[in-house]
């Protein structure tokens, strides 16, 4: 028995279910990623049915797929951080005029990958994915095509290339990744050798989502207070920077709740999602415009901070709660 | 000083009470290395002086050459140092000094028809070389001299734009090379040794202001090393921050290992040119060096790691290395590190030997380029692999965390506002 209990002992641990992250896969990734690729596949249909700017159909099916978007947002592991996915379905901000650039190459003609439009995917991601579809959709500069203009053919050549790629994420997280993530600490597992190591890719992915919010959503268009810089606010053109906000803030939350949903381990976390997420309703600031108006932008200041704050209560409630602490961070380095 | 060559081997065998001195002595060696390589850099941007020296005193084809020799001379040491920048707030706060990109270079000087500036960058076509006189955010600038104040204190960063880079190596690239207007065949930027001819025979206008900004960016350049070089030296500031307290030096070499693989090059520096299929990314854009400097990048993070540097001049500066300390608690995780740190570099050093063959780095970044795309993409496979070690290895350290010493934002309000 004794030598038994040795050779036990030395037996590799083999995972074992992990119920965070069986949250995380099972309520949080697995309809998110659904719902992305259905979104972006109406997106692509109603392109079809008509590539018009101002369509009211084509329109909500844009703002359709980019609700979805910011519901998937959160996931900084597996299959939107390869192949440079996450740029492609979402390359912002861009804060160097690449996606301008870029159209009005396409569309100028000196390009000829309209002509075959399913090798979109080659093109630059400034020119892919769902703020190229904003651009062209909203941007006075660019939404004044017919039906038989080149920006027509974009329209529908991005679409499908976004339909595509959300296809690719949800067909990997349902047949690939979810299972790398359930299996962490397994011998075969290469990419989690423990399922703290998986824990950590999901902390540290919310962790850097909120500090994307505080430094991109609403640090660029804040600016400084003598230099606001009210153009580089997310979703300006098509008046949506407030509902892009609240719409991350209410995935982060989703997430949240799915690692540690045990109110009482994470108490002021919780309290910091109820009273930013009413800050946020409140703002009445579509556009954030608002930076240029002393009061107004009172209030944004006023909500980073509080998000600031969100995160750094959540590193601490959380970090306990998980027994993890933040890995490295995609937005560190400049 | 550089004291570790003598306690070289002194870590093998430790027991854990001997933890802590092997630990002071890891980051001892690292501040010798930074010592050494700031040093080195310091001095090849002496010669680059020199070097610019001669060419302002004789334009000729042979001395443009040979300031353009001196400058890639000194990118390699430079870029070495660059594993320094993450994890000490001393060089966090110089470098954009020295190496701030991308830039906007027609705030400096003429550019072709057809060039963008960053977006809202009302200075992106200033050419400050041709402007002895401008007006900056509603205030009357005379720049009759070029001085350093007028390139440090007025145009780096002005209007609070980061594209606004009027001085250090970039700078410098640019006055040297000019525009790199071909991208889809080899070939460097273009400017003629007669953009320095101060009289007849002067092109491009202005060559004596010309001149004296080249003359002006290079010495800043050799004044900002000295500074830096000091700050490793014994007493200095940066040596002191990283060898106080060795497990949180020890955070730091990693937090700078794993920041300048992960978020500088294999999320912007090197990914974004890629994607976004644009030489304008390209790291070294004016003098297509970007191959060597994506190199010497990740041989600074393996010098760091193996505890070990090969100074300008063949000799070697060595001792107890962070591979040694990981070595003591998980020998496979300290192996299969440094194999994967080696793979990063011959991946880079592929980059290297495609240039070399013909295929420039811009050229790579070309829309439908495959092999060019599969050549960068190995680099970033090569620095996301070593990333996940270097978590890991923060973990075996028991110095768990650490990553983010250099996370400001994490707390609270902090530097968020800035």
């Amino acid at each position: 028995m004794r030598i038994l209990a040795v050779v036990f002992l030395l037996m590799p641990l083999h995972a074992q279910a992990d119920g965070v992250i069986d949250r995380v896969v099972d309520e949080f990734a697995l309809p998110a990623v659904a719902a992305f690729a259905e979104r972006a596949e109406a997106l692509n249909e109603a392109a079809k049915s008509t590539c018009a700017a101002e369509h009211p159909a084509l329109r909500a099916a844009w703002n359709a797929a980019m609700d979805a978007w910011l519901g998937i947002q959160d996931l900084r592991f597996g299959p939107l951080e390869d192949a440079a996915r996450r740029q492609a379905i979402a390359y912002w901000p861009d804060t160097r005029g690449h996606r301008e650039r870029a159209l009005s190459r396409i569309l100028s003609g000196q390009d000829p990958i309209l002509t075959t439009p399913d090798r979109y995917n080659q093109e630059p991601v400034s020119a892919r994915g769902l703020y190229a579809i904003e651009t062209m959709l909203y941007d006075p500069d660019f939404n004044h095509y017919g039906p038989s203009d080149p920006g027509c053919l974009l329209v529908r050549a991005a679409s499908a290339d976004l339909a595509a790629i959300a296809a690719e994420v949800h067909n990997e997280w349902q047949n690939e990744f979810a299972d790398v993530m359930r299996t962490a600490g397994e011998p075969s597992n290469t990419r989690f050798l423990d399922s703290t190591e998986a824990r950590q890719a999901v902390f540290t992915a919310l962790l850097t989502s909120i500090q994307f919010d505080v430094l991109e959503r609403l640090g660029l268009p804040l600016g400084t207070f003598d230099k606001p810089r009210p153009l580089r606010a997310e979703s300006r053109l098509s008046g949506r920077s407030q509902r892009n906000l609240e719409l991350s803030l209410a995935g982060h939350d989703r997430l949240a709740r799915a690692l540690v949903p045990d109110a009482a381990a994470n108490v002021v976390t919780r309290e910091d999602f109820e009273r930013i997420g009413w800050m946020a309703a409140e703002l009445d600031d579509p556009d954030f415009s608002g930076v240029e108006n002393p009061i107004r932008r009172f209030r944004l200041e006023a909500l980073q901070s509080a998000f600031a704050l969100l995160r750094s209560e959540m590193n601490r409630e959380l970090s306990a709660a998980l027994g993890v602490t933040m890995g490295l961070n995609a937005l560190d380095g400049d | 000083m550089l004291r570790s060559c003598i306690i070289l081997v002194t870590t093998f065998g430790a027991s854990v009470s001997g933890w802590a001195s092997d630990r002071a002595q890891v980051v001892e060696t690292y501040s010798d290395i930074a010592e050494a390589a700031y040093s080195d850099s310091l001095t090849m941007a002496r010669q680059l002086q020199a070097a610019v020296d001669s060419l302002i005193a004789s334009p000729s084809e042979s001395t443009l050459d040979a300031a353009r020799s001196a400058w890639l001379a000194a990118r390699d040491p430079y870029m070495q140092t660059e594993v320094y920048r993450f994890g000490n707030p001393i060089v966090d706060d110089w470098e954009g000094k020295v190496n701030a990109w991308p830039l906007d270079e027609g705030l400096i000087d003429y550019v072709a028809a057809g060039y963008f500036g960053a977006g809202e960058n009302e200075l992106a076509e200033l050419n400050v070389i041709a402007s002895p006189r401008f007006a900056l955010s509603g205030r009357e600038i005379e720049a009759d001299v070029i001085t350093a104040e007028l390139l440090s204190d007025v145009l780096q960063e002005a209007g609070e734009n980061e594209a606004n880079v009027a001085t250090g190596y970039h700078a410098i690239e640019f006055l040297l090379w000019g525009q790199d207007l071909t991208s889809n065949a080899p070939g460097a930027g273009q400017r003629p040794y007669s953009d320095f001819v101060v009289g007849e025979g002067c092109t491009g206008d202005n060559c004596d202001r010309r001149a004296e900004y080249l003359n002006v960016a290079t010495d800043l350049l050799v004044s900002d090393l000295e500074w830096i070089a000091a700050q490793w030296t014994d007493g200095g500031a940066a040596r002191s921050a990283i060898t106080t307290d060795p497990d949180a030096g020890l955070a730091a070499i990693l937090t700078g290992m794993g920041n300048l693989s992960y978020g500088e090059m294999a999320g912007q520096r090197v990914k974004l040119g890629l994607i976004l299929n644009d030489p304008e990314e390209e790291h070294d854009c004016f003098s297509d060096n970007t191959p060597n400097s994506h190199f010497h990048d990740v041989l600074g993070i393996q010098n760091v790691y193996r505890g070990q540097y090969k100074r300008i001049d063949g000799s070697v500066v060595s001792g107890a290395s962070l591979r040694n300390a990981i070595s003591e608690v998980d020998p496979n995780l300290a192996n299969t590190l440094d194999h994967e740190i080696s793979e990063t570099l011959q991946a880079a050093d592929a980059l290297r030997a495609r240039a070399a063959d013909g295929m420039s780095y811009d050229m790579m970044l070309q829309v439908g380029n495959d092999e060019g795309k599969a050549l960068i993409n190995s680099l970033i496979d090569g620095l996301v692999a070593q990333s996940r070690s270097i978590e890991r290895a923060s973990a075996a350290l028991d110095l768990a965390g650490v990553v983010l010493e250099a996370d400001d934002t994490l707390e609270g309000a902090g530097d968020v506002f800035q």
